[in-house]
């Protein structure tokens, strides 16, 4: 919503405040100021008038004006159409600078001298009203020839933007914002001055029959006139530019402008639009099936506060013309349009958020506007359906404000506020009780909580005493407090273990998915309006994201990114579920003295060594892939305690190329899943513990989880634990590899000797030789 | 004996010391001749030639352990000068990863509720029109729906617009008094480069007897938590409105760039906004069938105000995992 100080002043003396001082009252009012601009003439663009105008005689489209400026007559080339004689100018002098810096000299167009240019709106920084120059009128001020533009007030407006709230249809108005003004300066609204219509006119009755059904909940006033000429003026063409509301038709700027100014919705007819009947026009208010409110003709010429049909508006050239003022409640209107597809015009913005109700009132000032501007003959009287809609009242103690507020305001104060803003209050001073009678264009209040917002923010929310409030303790650690503190505790350490943390997306593309034969969500529980078909269904992983931003990455040069991120993914059904997933691409370290600046590319045992490091201890279980991402030859389970947790792989070498991509591996972990509990210390040796390393040479066909299990299984005396520590290939060990284990001793009740040690390994290789036929090397 | 003494001296290195301390002292060394002469001696000369044998002896190896103490220490010295490294090579840009900056800043806020004794609750993100508009006071009609362009499914399910639906679960599932927190994503069909269809919302609710709770409180909350977030900053509060409060206020801080006086990043205001809040609407309690109680509510985004405390430039690079970001967080 577009107000200027100037306009507002039509309905509040507001002329000595400061607009600085009109944009803070709005803030704290409550209605938000998103711009305040100050528009000012340039010095040395004067009132003219132009004596003359003659073609240019070696130019079609130019035409010499001497133009007289008080001081001098000065000739001036003019390239627009409509520069005529006697036309009232605004024009730059020799010597101004116009917006964008454009400075105005003495020139010669094709042999002809020019001291000075004749402006159109926007040269002037104005708001532009049409394809030509302005032609200056009485409707900014009194014109002097010679006079500075800049002494002219209407034209060196303040322009404020408000960004309304939805609930404030009233404010949609010059008058609207007016009124709530009218609080925090303590003034009044300035009443409209209605002029008494001339006698000697014909009754409207004579022309018009309006005939409203019993079903409708509209309201209207029509009047009717006969249109000898129609003209509008620079002020209301420049405001109704200013508003983004231009149109061609001065009939149609007459009606924006009465609407912005006093927010009644306003419409108007080719009286041809009705059936004729007795020479009157035969108006009919029809509810239709659907529950829209029309106006009907001879068709459908209007939807009540939805649209107009375009070849039954009334134009400039419209012999006869009916006007209509309109009103329906907007939560009628907002359940009417709902779902329905409608073409709409401006209308409905106001008719939904709460038009004028007092029908009068707009009808009476844009009857003023015909009549000042244009020349008609008005039709005594109107014809008129009007509702008798329902006002609330609200019953209140001050107790009770006091008690929402925290804070006890005065209770004249609360008088003072809901009399200015258009309330009926009635106070019973016994028992502190009012009753409040709220105003039809007041539809957003319903109940005393609303009252209360009325107060608070006529008070200012500033000026409240802010108060802790006392509050029974209450334990508040339930799951989601713990659950907030595992997902800390786990991205601190993936965080100190070189990833690091990411953030995407729920969204996936579901081609995408479905080419890596991840699982999609179910058609029928997919999104129906997606964005993007980039993101038209639920991720199912977060390793897909990911991988994007570790390519972007790498585009962007990095040699070596790792990502984790917590989430959640969705399963087939779109149930929701936490993971926490680990991708990393590229170099295991960055170049540096410690690697000779030949990093090693991250393989699955550095990779899972990250993994280990957050999650701790897990044991691997050799699978299939469910899906396209895994490459099957570097692919495990992951498990702790028996328990499932998910996968850890390298990635699929097609999706390395696909993402441009290093070698990357990835972890896909259920959250939930992983342990978040207090570690139990065990006993500990306060024995020396001692550790062998064998090397044995080991068949290829054989993989380590059997051999480790075996030995396991063979519950060696103070064996405390083994691990691979090297391998190692050669051509001359055949299908052999040779794998080197260091396996720890430790016992709980003596330091062991030589003897004990040299009798486990035996037992250890002697059963490994029997099982799998495996030799020292 | 000088002689000796002047080659203990002169000696240069552990090894000619433990030469020179063999041929004093070895088998066949200097004092072991000197003592094997001893026999040829006539008895009266025995004694004092062993005293003075002795006491020379006793000089030497005090000599000799002397010079070794300080050969070895020069030995250190070298030992440790050749396998010295210039420290100064070293690069001490960090190798760890780093936590999110948005998740750092959620993290942060919800540490100041939960000391104010706020307990935290979760929610789906699938949610149905009741939880997400119909019981906050957002029929289906309502033209306040305009503000929240929703991502719907087939089934007639959607993306939560904001983390409220949070509330009307919470008091479905317990009584009052309630103080809560329901940090978590929503989403908003908003694709520029100011908004993304997915962010982050912190809320609030408080709930207890009718009468207890007040707008006067809610400021004193608000106030407190932004001073914590943002330092000394001025707070201010303009009337507005939200479906689910009434009265409903919209909560600016000074800006924190310029410091009010009015800059690019708060459009020459001198003021940001930052959340939204409000005393909760009697619909909404009806909807969950409170009776005669008295609440609020706030609620604010976590990107906008991620991005003002680290002056983050690019909403879109937080979704994109860009390490050129992520980095600057180790």
């Amino acid at each position: 919503m577009i107000i200027t100080k100037e306009w507002l002043n039509e309905w509040i003396n507001i002329k000595e405040i400061q607009s600085e001082d009109v944009v803070k009252a709005l803030n704290s009012i409550g209605l938000e100021v998103d711009s305040l601009e100050k528009l000012r003439m340039p010095k040395d663009v004067v009132v003219g008038q132009v004596i003359s105008c003659e073609k240019h005689p070696n130019a079609d489209k130019l035409n010499i004006c001497q133009v007289d400026l008080g001081d001098k007559v000065e000739q001036i080339v003019c390239g627009a159409k409509n520069v005529a004689a006697n036309q009232m100018v605004a024009v730059a002098k020799v010597g101004s600078v116009l917006p964008g810096n454009i400075k105005i000299k003495k020139a010669k167009l094709r042999d002809v001298e020019s001291n000075g240019m004749i402006c159109s709106s926007n040269e002037l920084g104005l708001p532009k009203i049409n394809d030509g120059i302005m032609v200056l009128d009485t409707s900014i001020g009194e014109l002097q020839i010679g006079k500075q533009l800049g002494d002219y007030p209407l034209l060196n407006d303040d322009i404020i933007e408000l960004e309304l709230t939805a609930n404030r249809g009233d404010c949609l108005s010059l008058h609207g914002v007016a009124r709530d003004l009218c609080v925090p300066f303590k003034l009044d609204i300035k009443p409209m001055d209605v002029k008494e219509d001339e006698d000697n006119q014909l009754g409207i009755g004579r022309v018009l029959n309006v005939i409203g059904s019993d079903k409708i909940e509209s309201s209207f006033i029509f009047r009717e006139f006969d249109n000898t000429k129609i003209e509008s003026n620079l002020l209301i063409d420049l405001r109704v530019a200013l508003v983004g509301e231009s149109d061609e038709d001065p009939l149609q700027r007459l009606l924006t402008y009465a609407t912005y100014s006093t927010g009644v919705l306003l419409r108007a007819y080719d009286s041809e639009s009705f059936n004729k009947k007795d020479d009157k026009s035969v108006l009919n208010i029809v509810k239709q099936d659907n529950g829209l409110e029309t106006v009907v003709g001879k068709k459908i010429v209007s939807y009540v506060g939805i649209s107009q049909e375009d070849e039954f508006k009334a134009n400039k050239d419209t012999k006869q013309i009916i006007v209509e003022a309109n009103y329906l409640q907007p939560e009628v209107i907002s359940e009417n349009t709902y779902n329905k597809k409608l073409n709409s015009d401006r209308h409905l913005y106001r008719s939904s958020r709460g038009s004028e109700p007092n029908l009068d009132f707009g009808m009476d000032y844009v009857i003023d506007l015909l009549e000042d501007n244009s020349e008609i003959m008005l039709y005594a009287g109107s014809q008129q359906v009007i509702q008798d809609y329902f006002e609330e009242t609200i019953s209140i103690h001050l107790d009770e404000l006091t008690n929402m507020i925290g804070e006890e305001i005065p209770k004249n104060k609360i008088i003072d506020i809901l009399k200015r803003l258009g309330f009926d209050v009635v106070f019973n001073h016994e028992q502190e009780n009012m009753n409040i009678r709220v105003p039809l264009f007041r539809h957003d209040i319903v109940n005393k909580y609303d009252i209360c917002e009325e107060i608070v923010r006529m008070v200012g929310i500033d000026n409240i005493q802010s108060k802790p409030l006392v509050f029974a303790e209450k334990d508040k650690h339930n799951n989601a407090y713990i659950n907030f503190k595992k997902r800390q505790s786990y991205r601190c350490k993936a965080s100190q273990n070189s990833f690091f943390e990411s953030m995407h997306f729920v969204f996936d593309d579901k081609s995408r998915n479905e080419k890596y034969g991840l699982k999609t969500v179910l058609q029928k529980l997919d999104l129906s309006n997606p964005i993007t078909s980039e993101l038209n269904t639920l991720r199912t992983s977060l390793i897909p994201n990911m991988l994007e931003s570790v390519s972007k990455n790498i585009k962007y040069g990095k040699k070596s990114v790792s990502l984790f991120e917590i989430g959640t993914v969705f399963d087939e059904e779109r149930n929701e579920n936490l993971k926490i997933a680990f991708v990393f691409s590229g170099d295991e370290n960055y170049p540096e003295i410690l690697n000779h600046g030949k990093p090693k590319l991250i393989c699955f045992y550095s990779f899972a060594r990250k993994i280990s490091n957050v999650i701790g201890k897990f044991d691997l279980v050799l699978g299939k892939p469910n899906d396209g991402l895994s490459n099957p030859y570097e692919y495990a389970i992951i498990e702790k305690d028996g328990i499932k947790l998910g996968i850890i792989s390298r990635l699929h070498s097609s999706v390395e190329k696909d993402f441009d991509l290093y070698k990357t591996y990835i972890c896909e972990l259920d959250f939930i899943k992983l342990p978040f509990e207090k570690t139990i210390v065990e006993a500990y040796s306060s024995f020396q513990a001692i550790s062998r390393d064998l090397s044995l040479l080991v068949s290829k066909d054989i993989k380590y989880s059997e051999i480790s299990k075996f030995i396991k299984n063979l519950n060696i005396e103070n064996l405390t634990e083994f691990n691979v520590i090297d391998l190692y290939e050669n051509k001359d060990l055949g299908d052999n590899t040779s794998i080197t284990i260091k396996f720890n001793f430790q016992s709980n009740e003596k330091t062991l000797v030589d003897e004990d040690i040299s009798n486990a390994i035996d037992n250890i290789l002697n059963s490994l030789k029997e099982k799998f036929g495996i030799s020292l090397r | 004996m000088k002689k000796i003494k002047q080659s203990i001296k002169a000696c240069e290195s552990l090894k000619d010391l433990e030469q020179l301390r063999l041929s004093l002292f070895g088998k066949k060394g200097f004092f072991a001749g000197q003592f094997a002469k001893m026999k040829t001696l006539p008895n009266d000369e025995k004694k004092e030639f062993a005293q003075k044998l002795n006491s020379d002896k006793e000089l030497f190896l005090n000599l000799l352990s002397d010079k070794k103490m300080i050969l070895e220490s020069i030995a250190i010295a070298q030992e440790m000068k050749e396998q010295s490294v210039d420290v100064t090579l070293f690069n001490s840009t960090p190798t760890c990863g780093s936590l999110h900056p948005v998740m750092e800043t959620m993290d942060k806020m919800i540490e100041y509720f939960v000391s104010m004794n706020f307990s935290i609750e979760e929610g789906p993100l699938v949610e149905d029109d009741f939880h997400n508009f119909e019981a906050l006071n957002l029929p289906k009609y309502h033209p306040a729906r305009d503000m929240q362009d929703t991502f719907y499914f087939k089934d007639s399910m959607l993306l939560r617009t904001h983390t409220s639906p949070v509330q009307i679960r919470t008091m479905l599932k317990s009584e009052p008094p309630i103080r809560v927190i329901s940090p978590g994503a929503v989403f908003r069909r908003d694709y520029d480069l100011t908004h993304t269809p997915m962010f982050h919302q912190i809320e609030g609710l408080v709930v207890d007897k009718e009468g207890v709770v007040s707008f006067a409180n809610l400021k004193f909350i608000l106030e407190d938590f932004l001073k914590y977030m943002f330092g000394e900053v001025k707070v201010r509060f303009r009337p507005s409105f939200f479906p689910f409060t009434e009265p409903s206020a919209e909560v600016d801080i000074s800006c924190i760039f310029c410091k009010g006086k009015g800059c690019r990043v708060c459009s020459h205001t001198g003021w940001l906004e930052i959340l939204g809040s409000g005393v909760v609407d009697p619909n909404v309690f009806e909807a969950v069938g409170y009776k005669n109680v008295s609440g609020y509510a706030f609620g604010l985004g976590i990107e906008r105000v991620a991005m003002l405390l680290h002056k983050i430039p690019d909403l879109r690079s937080l979704f994109e995992g860009d390490l050129r970001l992520l980095e600057q967080f180790r």
